[in-house]
């Protein structure tokens, strides 16, 4: 079977043109005042031109620090590893110098953070903040500048714009002001979006609003987007493929159809299982026993062992990454006889 | 309005039994201090600050809950949802009495908690306990596991030995599923969801007959989620527990709750058993906020087309009429000018709504 056989659109995209994002084996580490603990492990995972990847997993498991580490604003005592972590086939995030790596951000890649209080400058008119990126990126005018502010005010669905322009954060509702981050990440037109919990802290409704903003900019824009989030529900409503974390590794990566269809890894299944859902009545949701393992006492071998309902004997030791075709792969003993190959 | 009341009485299922709280026409209005915030930059549509159709109210006060009434039945949990703003905490801390009302009555097992002297409304508090959603920060750092526990069953004198009241927090934590190994540890030494485990042995501890969930599992993970319902489930299912459950998740609120009442603007748009208003939703208020749910599974992506446009009008300019007409889709000019009554639209179903969905 030849790769254009079973993902003949993808494939024959990313052949053309090298994927937005890929990450091969990234690690990082947060050195301590006697010991270093390594919170993200082997992580890898490519985001396709145009492609919605989503990274879905509980508190702590490594997701803002995955992204922190592509977009490069982690801490000092942070130490970054990867045998490959490259944007757009050609810029090495790893070793990109700051000069060249603040070139990128904000204009190439750029990031909504989950508190959108707390990323905005209180002191700065929201217009100001969005014309920002444009005069130090595009070295527009101000004139020139403030133009495609109010324009991308309008596009992330903000009224009366022209007068927004000159409101400060605290004036603002939460979802203006989410809707606000993303007018900042996008009045570039970046060619890669992080968002890390974009909706997280905000009503249904104005979550609905601001995903539905995404959906139609990644439409009209061709805009790639890493969506970072805990809810399975919105993975579901938008993700083409999906990496699943679990403490600090990728135990599972598949199409969106395919992985809601078919969970493969026990614990994607144990995390649907105990998902509520609006179309099921049941008495009981199944829930995982136990507890995630923390960064310092990581298990040598599958970190879900302890509390996986199939766990067998060769699990203490460290499981391989099978792939299964058509993209999917996981991270479990169960299928080590499974591997497909590519 | 006081027909459609009377109605409430004889529609659950639930209704061969004498309701254990009843709440009529309660209201909060609480007086702003300083400037009126500058609702321009808020409202989205601009339509809701379209001066002919704004109804003031009185300066500087603001409506937090408007005249609702409901009955909650021994044993059955009713979910409350609604965008954040629209009172659901505040309908919550009125019927503990830990507010005061502005106006209203809330029965209890058909006493009038608002007119008790203190002393009787704090010994008839024992009845009533409350779980918020932060486990962390409603529990005092300061103290053990144990003590947090054993609190209630000090202030309220229950057992009068340490003795006892050491072998009943032992048998809570049990109930809830902490090891007895942990009374003497800190809370900052527990997971978000044994946090909240231990917020339910404190609320547990006195033998209650209700207990508000506010928010109670919004921020833990799905996993711990999950435990923390089934165990919500099962001490209900033990003890005869009656629930009030808020939550803006509605799959939660979906999994845990017998009837749900939905909250827009500090009034009750619908009250009804879960499945009616999952299956058969009546005011356009639930529909929408419905459909912004997200789905579970992306074989149904686009099933959900009616999302909520704009945001909530602010709680001191809310709009003559009906309170959603500024974001209706269905809006008929009567909508504008005359404010629909809460009214029984089937067996089970109440809406405020001059044109209910699938009804004629
Ligand atoms: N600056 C830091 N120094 C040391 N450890 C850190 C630092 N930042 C994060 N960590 C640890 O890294 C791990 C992963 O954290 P991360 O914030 O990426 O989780 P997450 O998946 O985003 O969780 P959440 O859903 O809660 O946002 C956690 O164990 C966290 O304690
Ligand atoms: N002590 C107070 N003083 C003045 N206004 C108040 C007070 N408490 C609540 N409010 C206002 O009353 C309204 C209802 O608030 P409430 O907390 O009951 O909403 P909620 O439905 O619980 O929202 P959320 O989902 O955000 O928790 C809000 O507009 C709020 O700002
Ligand atoms: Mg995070
Ligand atoms: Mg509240």
């Amino acid at each position: 079977m030849t790769a254009t056989a079973d993902f003949p659109q993808q494939r024959i995209m990313t052949e053309k043109h090298p994927p937005v994002l890929e990450v091969e084996k990234l690690q990082i580490s947060f050195r301590g005042d006697d010991s270093s603990t390594t919170v993200v492990e082997d992580v890898s995972f490519t985001v396709g031109r145009g492609e919605v990847v989503g990274i879905v997993g509980e508190s702590g498991s490594g997701k803002s620090v995955t992204s922190y580490g592509i977009m490069g604003v982690l801490p000092p005592n942070a130490e970054v590893t990867a045998s490959k972590m490259f944007f757009a086939g050609a810029h090495d995030l790893v070793r990109l110098p700051s000069k060249k790596r603040r070139r990128l951000q904000g204009k190439e890649i750029s990031m909504v953070f989950q508190e959108p209080l707390t990323s905005l400058n209180p002191l700065m008119s929201v217009g100001k903040q969005i014309a920002e990126p444009l005069r130090y990126h595009e070295k527009l005018s101000r004139k020139e500048a403030k133009r495609r502010t109010v324009e991308a005010l309008r596009s992330v669905g903000i009224p009366r714009a022209e007068q927004t322009y000159s409101s400060y954060p605290h004036e603002l509702s939460g979802g203006m002001r989410q809707r606000i981050m993303i007018a900042i990440a996008l009045v570039c037109e970046p060619q890669l979006l992080i968002a890390d919990e974009p909706t997280t802290a905000l009503d249904v409704s104005v979550e609905a609003q601001i995903l539905r903003l995404m959906k139609k900019l990644r439409r009209t824009t061709g805009t790639s987007i890493l969506l970072i989030t805990h809810d399975l529900g919105v993975i579901a409503e938008m993700a083409d493929r999906v990496v699943v974390m679990y403490a600090g590794q990728v135990v599972e990566e598949a199409e969106v159809y395919e992985l809601f269809r078919e969970p493969r890894h026990p614990y994607t299944k144990a995390l649907m299982a105990s998902t509520p859902k609006i179309e099921e009545v049941r008495d009981e949701l199944e829930s995982i026993p136990g507890a995630v393992p923390t960064p310092s006492k990581m298990p040598t071998g599958c970190r879900f062992a302890a509390r996986c309902p199939k766990a067998m004997e060769i699990c203490s030791e460290r499981p391989p990454e099978v792939e299964l075709g058509s993209g999917a792969k996981t991270r479990c003993w169960l299928y080590a006889e499974q591997e497909t190959g590519s | 309005m006081t027909e459609a009341i009377e109605h409430l009485h004889s529609t659950t299922e639930a209704s061969a039994q004498e309701p254990l709280i009843t709440v009529r026409h309660l209201t909060k209005k609480f007086t702003l201090r300083g400037p009126r915030p500058k609702a321009s930059a808020k409202d989205e549509q601009g339509k809701a600050s379209d001066q002919a159709q704004e109804r003031q109210s009185p300066r500087n006060e603001l409506v937090a809950v408007n005249n609702i009434s409901f009955d909650v039945y021994p044993g059955e949990t009713l979910g409350l949802v609604g965008e954040s703003g629209s009172g659901k905490s505040t309908t919550a801390a009125l019927i503990l009495r830990l507010l005061e009302a502005t106006s209203g009555e809330v029965y209890f097992e058909g006493q009038n908690l608002l007119e008790l002297p203190p002393q009787e409304m704090r010994r008839r508090r024992r009845d009533m306990q409350m779980v918020f959603q932060d486990p962390f920060s409603s529990l005092n750092p300061r103290m053990r596991v144990g003590e947090i526990i054993e609190e209630p069953l000090r202030t309220h004198r229950t057992l009068p030995t340490r003795r006892g009241r050491r072998d009943r927090v032992l048998d809570l934590m049990d109930t809830v599923g902490l090891s007895p190994d942990f009374v003497d540890r800190f809370p900052h030494e527990f997971s978000g969801g044994q946090r909240q485990r231990i917020g339910i042995a404190r609320a547990l501890a006195l033998n209650p007959k209700l207990i508000v969930c506010d928010e109670a599992v919004s921020a833990l993970d799905v996993s711990i989620q999950a435990q923390v319902l089934n165990l919500l489930k099962k001490l209900q299912a033990e003890f005869n527990l009656t629930y009030i459950f808020i939550g803006h998740g509605l799959p939660a609120v979906h999994h845990i709750s017998d009837r749900i009442a939905v909250m827009y603007l500090g009034k009750i748009v619908e009250i009804t058993t879960r499945d009616s208003l999952f299956d058969d939703p009546k005011h356009p208020y639930t529909k929408a906020l419905l459909d912004s749910s997200p789905v579970s599974s992306p074989e149904l992506r686009g099933s959900q087309d009616e999302l909520l446009e704009g945001e909530v009008p602010s709680l001191d300019i809310t709009p003559r009429g009906c309170p959603f007409n500024t974001r209706c889709l269905y809006v008929q000019d009567r909508c504008r000018s005359e404010e629909p009554p809460l009214r029984s639209l089937s067996d089970t179903a109440q809406a405020a709504c001059h044109f209910p969905l699938n009804h004629n």
